[in-house]
């Protein structure tokens, strides 16, 4: 009797310490299906889309850096296959960058995907920045699907069937059985979601500025970017002088001051901000490791008295740029800034009136800032191009322009030699493999 | 007064070394007793043991004659055995002469076998198990148990990615069964579940700690493999890799022992690839220029490079770096082991002390630990028995950054240019970027020496049991086991490194700390009873909970003062902090019941249903039963009459385990995480949902013999094994128009199928020489069955397909050396005209054909001789060293004309180059220029098979009557070779290397891994 005494209390004492093994609940996460459950939660979700676009793939680095590196700014000298092929600019359906790319930036878009689709809906009598969040949500989209547009479409002809797989819904039930096997749009449906999208935005968010996300102000400098690369000459102008005009905006008269420093400055239109706790890669890619090295051209391409040519410096075997000088990843990405609607203004001046001089005085507010003196006038068109292309590359270097500028005024193959498929990149293989319904860019193999 | 103490010492220890002589007076009734030992048929038996019961440890054996002599008195039994025979106990009376026939066992020595909850006779086992006895593995230079096992046992491949002292070691049994969970088996240490994974969060480029390396091996009586479905499934959904079962030493009645064991040794790498001269390196340089002349029609001088670079190559003095030779040293292995084991009927205990000692044979690695154990079994009352085993640990692991990563130091020092000294003529570390190699980024030696990394665990293992009998067939038995890990690691990058200087960091270092706290309760019924005179049932059915909680911290600082300090107080800034915890639970319901039918007919069947929090929740509970069947041929009648077979034991059987290591804790669930823009937390989306997550199911069915010859001087295993593991865990591309690239899903199938053998045979077994010798070979042949995407490209070397094995690679190819240009003829897969990624195919894989071991026992009077080898033969590896170490003057970074900058030194195998049209060789022209070299090429794909001589050990056991004199009751000396030879095709620096230990499905890749080690040691064992 004491035995069995013995051995059913020691079962009793068992099960009371072990019933709930199998309950555990993750420390650090939230489930999906009720995240967003009230206005702090769509803010939340909504700032989590900045974070997103601070991923290595996307602004955080090699979005920013392979514009450059597939041009002539930078060049590569180690070992990894997926940034030698896009200095090579050949660049192989099985690239990594372009795979992770495409994954990251359509990332982003799942949030403004989500924010739309939820937001109105949210009940929270205290949720009195509803229509901002939803606007900023559209330009956050707009933002994305430009970014995607410019490596894997053919933004430089409107016409073109190549336009992106446009997924405006959130994932069903956030269940990956229920993604959507998108055909790819037309060009022209591409540009209309993403200036459909800036319009809303624009509409929603009057008079909010904040110059390190996607505000009023970011929604209108893209929408001048995205009217100039859909050749909307006159809208691209409009946009561009409604932003210098806002008075919001001054250029900062020292380069210098422009890049050495982790803050935002009175040019930042959208800064993504880093810090030295939440920082990017850029300096650790191209100035702390060893095999992203300036290419020797860019530093000889600069007139004599360019300030900006000393934005670099000469060590370790090979000149590093400054631009991303904080040795904690702590500079923002400058995402749009006032030089580059200056640039806007006069490339859109010169092509919508077919003037090569319509343009002059926005360059040379861009070239007076830099320490240069002015340009007086152009003979013809193809010298304004190139002046506008030198420009473009001397202000704007390790931004993220160089490539998507020479592939959208046709310089591809004049300048480096490339067949003309190669102003858009390949779709990646692996998203081809699973869809069906996604076809290749012309050129490329499809596997 | 000072005198007198002295004196007091020295009294007390005379009296302690004399005292194991006071017990050795004489037995006054003494005399001699001789006789033969024979077999049943009549002829002698060499080799028994004869011994007299009250004196365990004093004992001769019968000579070629099966003659013996022994002194015993009247009252005394004489005690004769020998392995395989039934052992006789005999009265010796007033008898002088005793003549014994000794008959073969038929419980085939009813060898005892640890199998899942409980124990076995080998006899009646119906699955596959293989077992290890200490002497085996005990006492080898290595630092934890699973090194030890490579070689002894068919089925069970066991490679050491990296000789790294402490590091990771990869085991499979049966081939690896998962794509992207873990392949590891299972270890079970005296009946619990271990964690067994790497806990460490220190970048280390690829290679893992190793948290078995926390027990010391020589506590360990016996380990069993379990291999088969029919053995494993007791372990359900952690059975699918096999299970190794791990026994630890127990104390046994009656006498008291107090043993001493040591071991000391040298250690330095199984070989040193062979690097050009400073002159060699100038003349190749000089080489690749006026080839450049040949091919490219350049104009440069005999001596361009060396003129550019400012040295001669014919000066006898120029300064030469071996860089192999800086960074590689001789170093010293050690360990001490103090033990006591002894006990009443009622109470028996065995404890243990040791302290192990590794150097590594790096500059800046080692491994430390202290470990101490006790194990306690006691008779509460005769119904009720209670035990505790009870381990602490310590180990430190002194590490360096490795393997493919940018500051590894194997890898730093690849290419290392010989001209380029270590320290400067002021004593300061030589800067790379002041000299003539790209490929080095720091001085390899400084960071070996001046970067501070420790990985400290303590590691507590407690299980405290209770064993009841309710009636004489039915028994309950309950645990609780504890197991606990506290592990730290510790970082500091000094500031005079390159990395804190090209980050401007001033220095940096980390403090990271994981601690898993694991407890486990288990209880079960078991009854045992023989029904009629047939039957014999043997049952158990039991519960099992376990629950993990696991804590994570990390601190990253910089801005050091000076590099006089390490530790993060002093930094000027915290650059990271955070904490973090995630937990796990399994509930589980088991039996298993065994039935055999007059000893010839016998039947298993097992079941175990798994719960676990890791499942999704449409499949929370898994099923996982086996059942087997084995025929006892040698207890039929018609067997009766024949000598040949003494085992004659075909079995069948068929189960389903699975595995569920390796998913994520909440990777069923759609998950939101936080993250920070503008240092403001934001919600972002971390992974889909998949209700249906549930673990890896795998059936596998053996088919298999069991064959004892020859009164079992000759045993032989055979199987032949399927498994096939379904529903794979695997990360399933999903279109990234989801903003996720793949999710973890139950999909694809991967099939193991192969052969094994285990031969094991007494070939001698004189008087005085014996020799025995066990021989095991496995041909298991992987294949991925179904993807759900195929081909997918998993990095730059290697893809993973369907038809294909695990770890294949996908390089680009090529057709050799044109014997008239000395350039590669790369093959231009998709004929686009351009070599590049997608030119890639598959050029083969790293799984092996065959591999397996040979030992060998020999004995001669007190001298005994282990020699084992141990072979891979068929798997191929990837050297990517010889990319940097094989550029054949490639200037990478520098302009060919004007001043020409190579990756580095070359090895001297590219002696073999193309040199001359009509040379015919498989390694190409030097040349400044780039046409040749193509980092993820088949150029740098070699054989990977070796034949190892693992461990030559001569020892000698000093006779009874002269340990006797010394107090002792065994005295052994020996001296033990690890890995002294190696015949391999293989360029680098040791054949058994895997860069990316954690991840099979990229196996086989070698780039700058930290080599193998050869030891030499020498030991003593003694015993009181």
């Amino acid at each position: 009797m004491k035995k069995l005494l013995i051995i059913i209390l020691t079962i009793f004492t068992v099960f009371l310490m072990s019933c709930d093994v199998l309950d555990t609940e993750p420390q650090t996460s939230l489930d999906a299906a009720t995240v967003l459950s009230n206005g702090a939660a769509a803010e939340a979700v909504l700032l989590g889309a900045y974070s997103r676009m601070q991923a290595g793939p996307y602004y955080g680095v090699h979005y920013t850096l392979s514009p450059d590196l597939a041009t002539d700014n930078a060049r590569y000298q180690g070992f990894f296959d997926s940034q030698l092929e896009v200095n090579s600019g050949t660049v192989p359906i099985s690239n990594l960058w372009i795979g992770t790319a495409w994954v990251s930036i359509y990332r982003v878009v799942n949030v403004s995907n989500l924010l739309i689709a939820e937001v109105p809906g949210i009940e929270d009598d205290t949720f009195s920045s509803r229509d901002r969040v939803l606007g900023e949500a559209h330009a956050v989209r707009a933002l994305a699907y430009f970014d995607l547009l410019r490596v894997f479409g053919y933004h430089f002809d409107t016409t073109s069937p190549h336009g992106l797989p446009l997924l405006t819904e959130p994932i069903e039930n956030n269940d990956f059985n229920l993604i959507p096997d998108l055909p790819r749009s037309s060009i022209a449906e591409t540009y209309q979601l993403i200036l459909s999208d800036l319009d809303t935005a624009i509409n929603l968010m009057e008079g909010y500025s904040d110059n390190t996300r996607m505000s009023y102000w970011a929604a209108l400098a893209l929408r001048a970017r995205v009217n100039l690369y859909a050749k909307n000459y006159t809208a691209a102008f409009n946009d561009a002088s409604a932003v210098i005009n806002s008075g919001a905006f001054s250029l900062v008269s020292d380069v210098n001051n422009l890049f050495l420093t982790t803050n935002t400055t009175s040019e930042s239109i959208f800064d993504l901000v880093f810090t030295d706790q939440d920082g990017s890669t850029l300096f650790t890619f191209t100035f702390q490791r060893d095999e992203y090295n300036v290419n020797p051209s860019l530093i000889e391409s600069f007139e004599a008295g360019d300030s900006r040519a000393g934005l670099f410096v000469f060590t370790r075997n090979s000149n590093r740029p400054l631009k991303w000088s904080d040795s904690n990843n702590a500079n923002n990405v400058k995402v749009l800034r006032l030089a580059e609607m200056y640039l806007i203004r006069s490339e859109a001046a010169v092509m919508r009136d077919n003037n090569p001089n319509a343009g002059v005085d926005d360059l040379n507010v861009v070239r007076n800032r830099a320490g240069l003196g002015d340009i007086n006038s152009f003979s013809n068109m193809d010298d304004y191009v190139d002046a506008l292309l030198q420009e473009r590359r001397a202000e704007l270097n390790y931004e993220g322009h160089r490539f998507f500028d020479v592939a959208r005024l046709d310089k591809l193959g004049e300048m480096f030699g490339r067949e003309a498929f190669r102003k858009a990149f390949p779709i990646p293989r692996d998203e081809l493999q699973i869809q069906e319904n996604l076809t290749q860019n012309p050129g490329y193999p499809t596997e | 007064m000072r005198l007198k103490l002295i004196q007091t010492i020295k009294s007390c220890l005379i009296l302690f070394l004399m005292l194991p002589f006071i017990s050795l007076d004489a037995f006054a009734q003494e005399r001699e007793v001789t006789g033969t030992v024979t077999v049943a048929s009549g002829e002698p038996l060499a080799g028994a043991t004869v011994r007299v019961a009250a004196l365990p440890d004093q004992g001769t054996v019968t000579d070629i004659d099966g003659f013996y002599s022994i002194n015993a008195s009247p009252d005394d039994v004489l005690i004769i055995s020998f392995i395989g025979y039934q052992t006789q106990e005999i009265l010796v009376g007033d008898r002088t002469e005793i003549n014994v026939v000794l008959r073969v066992d038929q419980q085939l020595l009813s060898e005892v076998v640890v199998v899942g909850y409980g124990v076995q006779t080998r006899s009646d086992l119906t699955g596959s198990i293989a077992s290890i006895s200490a002497d085996e593995i005990e006492n080898q230079p290595v630092a934890s148990l699973d090194a030890a096992l490579q070689g002894r046992a068919s089925g069970v491949f066991v490679s050491s990615p990296s000789g790294t002292p402490g590091a990771g070691i990869t085991i499979n049994i049966r081939g690896q069964t998962s794509l992207s969970a873990s392949s590891e088996p299972l270890y079970v240490i005296d009946g619990v579940p271990v964690i067994a994974e790497d806990l460490s969060g220190l970048f280390s480029g690829g290679q893992s700690t190793n948290s078995l390396a926390d027990l010391n091996p020589n506590d360990i009586a016996s380990i069993e493999i379990l291999k088969d479905a029919s053995a494993t499934a007791i372990y359900g959904s952690r059975g699918a890799n096999g299970v190794v079962l791990i026994t630890t030493k127990r104390g046994e009645a009656g006498t008291s022992k107090i043993g001493f064991n040591t071991y000391t040794g040298f250690q330095n790498i199984t070989n040193a690839v062979d690097m050009m001269s400073s002159q060699e390196f100038l003349n190749l340089m000089n080489d690749a220029a006026i080839q450049d002349n040949r091919d490219l029609g350049t104009n440069y001088s005999d001596t361009h490079v060396s003129d550019i670079w400012g040295y001669d190559p014919n000066d006898p003095d120029i300064q030469n770096t071996r860089w192999y030779d800086e960074i590689f040293r001789t170093s010293a292995v050690s360990n001490y082991e103090l033990t006591a084991s002894g006990g009443s009927d009622q109470t028996r205990y065995f404890t243990s002390l040791s302290y192990f000692d590794q150097e590594g044979v790096q500059l800046g690695t080692g491994f430390e630990r202290i470990s101490g154990r006790v194990n306690l079994d006691t008779e509460v009352t005769n119904w009720l028995d209670f035990g505790a085993n009870i381990t602490l640990n310590r180990t430190i692991q002194d590490r360096t950054i490795n393997d493919n990563s940018l500051f590894g130091v194997v890898i730093n020092a690849l290419a290392g240019d010989p001209l380029m000294p270590v320290y400067e003529d002021d004593g300061s570390y030589a800067d790379p970027f002041s000299y003539f190699g790209w490929w080095m980024l720091d001085n390899p030696v400084l960071i070996a020496n001046e970067y501070s990394r420790f990985t400290r665990t303590v590691r507590g293992l407690g299980t405290i049991f209770g064993n009841a009998s309710i009636t004489d067939e039915l028994s309950f038995r309950s645990s609780l086991s504890i197991d606990y890990t506290n592990l730290d690691d510790e970082a500091y990058t000094p500031i005079i490194s390159r990395e804190s200087q090209n980050s401007q960091s001033n220095g940096f270092g980390s403090f990271l700390t994981t601690q898993d706290f694991t407890w486990l309760i288990e209880n079960y019924l078991s009854y045992v009873n023989t029904i009629g005179e047939k039957h014999n049932v043997n049952a158990l059915v039991g519960t099992s909970f376990q629950s993990s909680n696991r804590n994570f911290s990390s601190i990253n600082a910089q801005g050091f003062p000076s590099d006089q300090f390490t530790k993060l107080s002093v930094a000027s800034q915290v650059t990271a902090a955070s904490t973090s915890g995630t937990s796990w639970g399994l509930a589980s319901y088991y039996f298993r019941g065994n039935y055999s039918y007059d000893n010839r007919y016998l039947f298993t069947a097992t079941g175990r249903i798994d719960g676990s929090s890791r499942f999704g929740d449409n499949f929370r509970y898994g099923f996982f039963p086996s059942g087997s069947i084995a025929w006892r041929m040698t207890n039929e009648s018609f067997m009766e009459n024949q000598e040949i077979f003494s085992e004659l034991k075909p079995r069948i059987s068929y189960g389903i385990t699975g595995n569920q290591e390796g998913i994520g804790n909440f990777a069923s669930r759609g998950l939101f995480g936080v993250s920070e823009y503008r240092s403001t937390p934001t919600l972002v989306s971390t992974q889909l949902s998949n209700a249906d997550l549930t673990w890896e199911s795998t059936k596998q069915i053996d088919v298999g013999v069991d064959i004892g010859l020859f009164e079992d001087r000759l045993n032989i295993s055979a199987d032949y094994f399927i498994k096939t593991t379904e529903d794979l865990l695997l990360n399933r591309l999903i279109p990234g128009i989801s903003g996720f690239s793949s999710v973890t899903e139950n999909v694809g199938k991967v099939e193991n199928k192969g052969f094994e053998f285990d031969i094991r045979g007494a070939i001698l077994s004189g008087r005085d020489l014996s020799w025995t010798s066990s021989f095991n070979i496995s041909f298991i042949k992987n294949e991925v069955l179904e993807l759900v995407v195929d081909d997918q490209i998993l990095n730059d070397s290697h893809i993973l397909s369907e038809g294909q094995p695990m770890g294949t690679f996908h390089l680009i190819d090529h057709n050799g050396v044109d014997p008239a240009t000395g350039n590669m003829l790369w093959i231009d897969e998709n004929g686009d005209g351009i070599i590049d990624s997608g030119d890639r195919r598959t050029v083969g894989n790293a799984q092996p054909d065959f591999f397996g071991g040979w030992a060998n026992t020999l004995t001669y009077k007190g001298f005994d001789l282990n020699v084992m080898f141990q072979f891979t033969y068929g798997n191929e590896l990837f050297n990517h060293s010889r990319a940097s170490y094989e550029n054949l003057g490639w200037s990478r970074i520098g302009i060919p004309g004007i001043f020409p900058l190579p990756d580095g030194n070359n090895h001297s195998l590219a002696d073999n180059r193309w040199m001359q049209p009509g040379d015919q060789t498989d390694i190409p022209r030097a040349g400044l220029t780039n046409k040749n070299w193509r980092e993820y090429s088949s150029r740098w794909l070699e054989d990977g098979s070796y034949l190892r001589l693992k461990n030559l050990t001569l020892g000698y056991n000093f006779s009874p009557d002269f340990t006797r004199r010394l107090g002792m009751s065994n005295l052994r000396l020996y001296v033990q070779g690890q890995n002294l030879l190696t015949f391999t095709n293989y360029t680098g620096l040791d054949p058994e290397v895997n860069q990316n230990a954690r991840n099979p499905l990229v196996a086989g890749s070698d780039f700058g891994t930290h080599p193998q080690v050869k030891t030499v040691s020498f030991g003593i064992n003694l015993e009181f």
